[in-house]
């Protein structure tokens, strides 16, 4: 059988342009959301994934690095240290707090790296130096670039006057960067002597577990694997979120149906004279609906694929212009966008399948051409 | 002319009322009638007669209000839907006033449509398509689109659609009434064709009088109802056509006969001609 469905679309030029441009737009809109809502979760947390540790040790109730102070006293450190499977138990001091930056607070995240056993410190250096000395800092690209800022130039931190010598990259959350101090120098900033904002153990492989266990039985003190305080960090993303993607991508859907919906109608509409004369010819509703699916599902398609594209261009546009966006576009997200473009195809063919029914098919009778 | 094929249509006492009450419109009133194969039908009238509301019950795309249609012996009035579509795609060939055909296709793929609707095998069914472009003189248009044809054409391109599925029975409303002379004689041609040399029933309705060259039996429609058309005269008043047998208010003058649609005209024409007071 001929496809009376292709030849339709393909014939009304226009009218097909707007059909495949609504769900390339609503695809591209959900995929450029969860792409970015995926960079968020993914580049998030890459900080503290990348940190060298097996188990994170917060304070109790205090696992969420954005929004909870966790403090530990530091003599719990050689406790922990005689816990059969340890191997090496470090102190992590950081905090979030406003930097002065050319007059204006700026959000950051302030860490003091041990720059001897080099653990916490910056991911990746893309320019300048990683340890930072004496009244030096290292910041991340996005700080850097929304600020405007650059290598040797000055900021103050609590009326302090820090040199950026590094320019770090990965240590972006969002809500804030990550920006790196000497721990000698956070230590006396923060007023953290014998105190630890989490402490970073190292264990026998097989033993991760059990010190966890052991680690929890020491009073005000709470510890988990490196993945469950990964989670724990994306689950505040995850709440803020979500709820508002979930709309955006409600939204989406309804344009894209909307407008397939609206095209495959008017186009049925316009063409009911025809699905009666093939009403006449002997086609039964069934072939006229698979006419109309046809129609919609080829958009559905061709607008994903569209769409796709369109999304990968402008994603790669995103952070050229704001750097803070990073963003993630995932096969699974690929693929559950596919089934809602079929679906939204489905969908919208249900109006002008309630339209062919009604259609007569004696007016093929009717002499006006 | 006798017919040695048997009845490929036959319609008995159908009646099309529409409305109830006072405002009640019988738009087929007590219609009988049979075609043979190789028959051509010409069924004339005035419009809102009841013509097309006779073909669209006998194409199976109207159910009638009473009375049966039969193709090939089968009553089609009965049948459900299901089997109506059937009938249609299998045993009814339609050519429309207004062409009908599919815009965005070409011609062959116009003339594909019944085939592909009834599911026939690819190259059977583009062998079919080639041999009856080519017997319509179509083969140099067959991937042209509607738009670039002309009005002849697309009615060549009509019949052959309604011929591809080799049905016994093709229905034709107007066939000519879009073309000029020359168009309009080469499809007369055509369905005559179709019906002395294929042996197809043609049933037209038009209002056209070249038809009747063609025409096996001309028959006249008034009213929803049929009358032979060599029983018909015209009212010499108004120009209507009267029925011989049925017309009460006649006129005999000078050898000649005349016959009335009413008293009205009888008495306007008696007047206006000053026919004197003893010849009616």
């Amino acid at each position: 059988m001929i496809s009376i469905a292709l030849r339709n679309l393909f014939g009304e030029k226009t009218r097909f342009v707007i059909s495949i441009g609504g769900v390339a737009f609503s695809v591209m809109l959900i995929l450029t959301i969860v792409s970015l809502f995926r960079g968020w979760q993914i580049r998030s947390t890459q900080y503290i994934r990348d940190i060298d540790t097996d188990i994170y040790v917060t304070q109790n109730g205090s696992s969420d690095i954005t929004s909870s102070a966790s403090i530990i006293p530091i003599e719990i450190k050689s406790q922990i240290e005689n816990i059969d499977g340890v191997t090496e138990v470090n102190r992590f001091i950081g905090r979030p707090l406003q930097f002065q930056i050319k007059d204006r607070d700026v959000n950051a995240y302030l860490v003091g790296y041990d720059t001897k056993k080099k653990i916490a410190g910056p991911t990746k250096i893309i320019k300048g130096k990683a340890e930072p000395g004496k009244d030096e800092i290292v910041l991340d690209k996005v700080l850097m670039t929304t600020n405007k800022l650059a290598i040797n130039e000055y900021i103050e931190i609590f009326d302090r006057p820090f040199k950026i010598v590094g320019i770090a990259e990965g240590a972006n959350m969002f809500v804030f960067q990550f920006s790196f101090i000497n721990q000698e120098e956070a230590k006396e900033i923060f007023k953290m002597d014998s105190l630890a904002t989490f402490l970073l153990v190292k264990t026998q492989k097989d033993k991760i577990q059990s010190v966890i266990d052991e680690v929890n039985k020491i009073d005000g003190l709470e510890a988990m694997d490196k993945a469950e305080f990964v989670e724990r960090n994306k689950r505040i993303l995850n709440e803020v979120f979500i709820p508002i993607i979930s709309v955006l991508v409600i939204i989406s859907i309804l344009v894209g149906t909307a407008v397939i919906g609206l095209t495959i109608y008017t186009a049925t509409v316009e063409k009911a004279r025809e699905f009666g004369v093939l009403k006449a010819l002997g086609a039964s509703n069934m072939q006229i609906y698979r006419i109309i699916f046809e129609q919609s599902l080829v958009s559905g398609v061709i607008g994903y694929i569209v769409g796709v594209a369109a999304t990968y261009f402008f994603l790669w546009l995103i952070p050229i212009y704001v750097p803070v966006f990073v963003t993630v576009t995932l096969l699974e997200d690929l693929a559950w966008v596919f089934g809602v473009s079929i679906l939204m195809s489905v969908i919208s063919s249900y109006t002008p399948v309630r339209r062919i029914v009604r259609i007569d098919p004696a007016l093929v009778f009717n002499s006006t051409r | 002319m006798e017919f040695t094929h048997p009845e490929v249509l036959k319609i008995e006492k159908l009646s099309k009322v529409y409305g109830v009450g006072n405002i009640e419109v019988r738009a087929v009133d007590h219609v009988d009638l049979i075609a043979s194969g190789g028959e051509i039908i010409l069924i004339m009238g005035p419009s809102g007669s009841g013509k097309t509301t006779l073909i669209t019950i006998a194409g199976a795309l109207l159910k009638p209000t009473s009375g049966s249609v039969y193709i090939d012996g089968q009553n089609i009035v009965t049948l459900p839907e299901r089997e109506r579509i059937w009938l249609r795609r299998n045993k009814i060939g339609f050519v429309f006033q207004a062409f009908n055909l599919l815009s965005n296709l070409t011609t062959s793929e116009n003339v594909f449509i019944p085939l592909g609707l009834s599911g026939i095998n690819r190259s059977l069914a583009r062998k079919k398509v080639d041999g009856l472009l080519e017997e319509f003189d179509l083969g140099n248009r067959a991937s042209f689109t509607p738009e670039k044809l002309s009005g002849g054409e697309k009615q060549r391109v009509s019949i052959a659609r309604a011929l591809v599925n080799d049905p016994k029975l093709i229905l034709a409303d107007e066939p000519t009434a879009n073309l000029d002379s020359q168009r309009g004689r080469e499809v007369m041609r055509l369905l005559r064709s179709v019906a002395k040399n294929m042996g197809k029933t043609v049933i037209i309705v038009s209002h056209d009088q070249r038809l009747m060259e063609i025409a096996d039996r001309v028959l006249w429609m008034e009213d929803g109802r049929i009358k032979a058309f060599e029983n018909l005269e015209a009212d010499p008043n108004c120009g209507a056509s009267v029925e011989v047998r049925s017309s009460t208010p006649k006129l005999d003058y000078r050898g000649k006969k005349y016959f009335f649609c009413s008293k009205d005209c009888k008495s306007e024409y008696v007047q206006k001609n000053k026919i004197p007071a003893s010849y009616f």
